[in-house]
């Protein structure tokens, strides 16, 4: 039988700024008939960001809750403080970086996922919010161009 | 390898032979020109009293040498001649006849260890291999799983970075300096070198059957009276080894037949080394290859290094301290513009030096009325690349002459949301400059694979003029403040993904190259303390 696992915040908030304290709980039943019942299993929330776009996924997790010697079903609480020097969701043309929360039980290694956005400004941050049309094109050498331009 | 270490331990066990003086009665360098490659040997007569008896000896290290350099046995002669104290020898205590008066240096021994190098990079690539598949396959249970936390914990292949980049930094590096900086300082030392006149004793070229295909190398032995004693040479130049092409060494050849009354050039301190050709060559920029491994090897070595830093939260800059923060910061340009200029030099001269040895072979072509016309017309865009390069490096150059601004922020680094001052001073003359303008710009990069190579793509994504001004006055020196908006982000490091913030600065400079630096700034965030 496949385990349910779901994630729960409280007051089923998805917006967090840094240094802010992520409370929560997680839920999970059902089991995997082909583990010993007696077997101590473990499993693990964690939070994470990772990036998504034209470059190479970068992932980081900044904190874990483990928990050890989890039955068939249950439940656990956890918190979790988004350290201050965090870096804030947003979305670029090139990079884009996502904050979430995994629920992962040891043995079946299925996860549950639950995306948050962590911004001082309580939104998802555009990076070409201030893009007029103009825009200089990025390049590492320069010779010659029009004068007074960037080349 | 199996008969290198036996031949390695056989050496090792001189160590253990008895050090006794002994006498030399003659030193001579047999010369046999029927032995092509190595027609050169030192013969040697000593004796040596054990245990009350005496023993003769003619043995010099364990192993019989014949050698295709005169000069190396010359000044071995030499020493053993002049050796004020006596000359040590080296005696079997299990057979007092056996002894030699040279063991070979153990560190020789390290030559065996050469093809553990191939079977070192062989295990690297393996496991490579191994954790990239390993990654591969964890990448797609991950993705199968649902799981993206999952990968952070994967950090494989630091490891072979690690060994690769040592062994092309230490491979790379001792080829550079024995084939190219070796060659290159004797070439330069040469030209205080005393022309003597010098006596041909035969000349020829040799031929070095490989595998595939046979190399050619001119062997030219000749005489020469210096410092009253008659001294003896088969250095031509500089330049070791041998390669394709017998045509043209043939020629040189024909130039110096046996007999012949030539000019050599002698070292005045050493008169055992003498040289027929001396000064630069270009082929001496052949020997400079291997610096691109060497190079390459220094990029895996950062690459590791940059790889293995862990921060408490990988991405946002942190003040260095509060004081730094808060106080102002003299910015320093990226990138630097000797350093530039010296890239581009480097770069320029690797490629002149190589497409020069095939223009001295066209040049050549055309001198004896035979032109080459096939080289000759593939040589062309590679010529045109090379003065592309000169021309690039003249630029370079020439900007190094203009002025430079100093940029010095009064929060050395500036938070989202705060206020900044600005300031700038021309170092230099800024007269010459007509238009100044100082921009901030925020950049998003990202690093990704396609096929074999390592791709970075950048794009600014914010852009705010802080300083735009033709009043002189105004050009030499100044103040600006600026705001960077809060909802925007701070400075990142992700590893493959960054946000730079930097300062671009842009003086025109009518008819001459512009002033044009940028400076990276660290961002905070928000309310960040």
């Amino acid at each position: 039988m496949a385990i349910e696992r779901k994630i729960f915040t409280e007051l089923d908030n998805r917006v967090f700024v840094p240094g802010e304290e992520i409370s929560g709980r997680v839920e999970w039943s059902g089991g995997d008939s082909s583990v010993d019942p007696n077997k101590q299993v473990s499993a693990e929330v964690r939070l994470f960001f990772y990036t998504s776009g034209k470059g190479s996924r970068d992932v980081e997790i900044v904190a874990t809750h483990r928990m050890e010697g989890i039955g068939e079903s249950g439940e656990s609480e956890f918190r979790m403080k988004i350290p201050e020097a965090s870096p804030p969701s947003f979305s670029g043309q090139l990079v884009s970086l996502e904050w979430a929360l995994e629920f992962q039980i040891e043995t079946s290694g299925e996860t549950e996922r639950c995306e948050i956005t962590v911004s001082p400004t309580g939104q998802e941050i555009s990076l070409y919010k201030y893009d007029d049309g103009n825009l200089p094109k990025y390049t590492d050498f320069a010779i010659g161009g029009k004068k007074g331009q960037w080349k | 390898m199996y008969f290198v270490l036996s031949e390695f331990a056989d050496e090792a066990a001189t160590y253990q032979w008895t050090e006794t003086l002994c006498e030399i009665r003659s030193v001579n360098i047999e010369a046999n020109q029927k032995k092509e490659k190595s027609p050169f040997r030192l013969n040697i007569e000593y004796g040596y009293i054990v245990d009350g008896k005496n023993y003769t000896s003619t043995q010099y290290t364990l192993k019989e040498h014949w050698s295709g350099d005169f000069e190396p046995l010359a000044l071995k002669r030499k020493a053993l001649l002049n050796a004020a104290d006596g000359t040590v020898c080296f005696v079997n205590p299990k057979n007092p006849a056996e002894a030699v008066v040279k063991r070979e240096a153990l560190s020789k021994g390290l030559i065996a260890l050469f093809p553990l190098v191939f079977v070192v990079v062989g295990l690297a690539l393996a496991i490579g291999g191994f954790a990239s598949l390993r990654k591969t396959k964890a990448a797609k249970k991950n993705e199968r799983l649902g799981s993206i936390s999952n990968a952070a914990k994967d950090r494989g292949g630091r490891v072979v970075l690690l060994i690769m980049g040592v062994i092309f930094t230490l491979v790379g590096g001792g080829l550079s300096v024995f084939l190219g900086l070796v060659p290159l300082t004797r070439m330069m030392e040469s030209k205080q070198w005393v022309e003597t006149p010098c006596e041909v004793i035969w000349s020829r070229v040799i031929s070095h059957r490989g595998d595939d295909s046979t190399t050619y190398s001119i062997d030219i032995f000749y005489k020469y009276d210096f410092d009253g004693a008659e001294h003896r040479s088969n250095r031509y130049g500089f330049m070791t080894g041998s390669s394709s092409g017998r045509k043209g060494k043939q020629d040189v050849v024909r130039q110096y037949r046996k007999g012949s009354k030539k000019v050599c050039f002698v070292n005045p301190k050493i008169s055992e080394q003498a040289t027929l050709v001396r000064g630069f060559t270009p082929w001496v920029l052949l020997g400079l290859i291997p610096l691109v491994f060497f190079g390459a090897g220094i990029a895996m070595l950062i690459g590791w290094r940059r790889s293995g830093k862990k921060k408490a939260v990988r991405g946002i800059s942190e003040p260095d301290s509060i004081n730094e923060m808060r106080g102002p910061k003299t910015l320093k340009p990226g990138g630097g513009r000797i350093a530039g200029v010296l890239v581009v030099l480097f770069m320029a001269l690797f490629w002149n030096g190589i497409v020069s040895v095939f223009l001295v072979q066209v040049f050549d072509g055309f001198k004896r009325d035979r032109p080459e016309w096939f080289l000759t017309i593939f040589m062309i865009p590679f010529v045109i690349v090379g003065l592309i390069f000169i021309l690039f490096f003249l630029y370079k150059l020439l900007s190094l002459a203009n002025a430079r601004p100093e940029i010095t922020l009064d929060q050395g680094q500036p938070r989202l949301g705060e206020e900044t001052w600005l300031s700038w001073k021309i170092i230099g003359n800024a007269r010459r400059i007509s238009r100044f303008k100082i921009e901030v710009w925020g950049i998003e990069s990202a690093t990704y694979r396609r096929g074999t190579k390592t791709v970075t793509d950048k794009k600014v994504f914010f852009q705010r003029t802080l300083a735009d001004s033709v009043d002189g006055g105004d050009i030499a020196s100044g103040r600006a403040q600026f705001q960077l908006p809060e909802d925007l982000v701070p400075s990142m490091n992700l590893g493959s993904n960054d946000i730079i913030w930097q300062i671009k600065v842009n003086g025109d400079i009518p008819f001459f190259p512009d002033v044009q630096d940028s400076y990276k700034i660290e961002v905070l965030p928000v309310g960040f303390s």
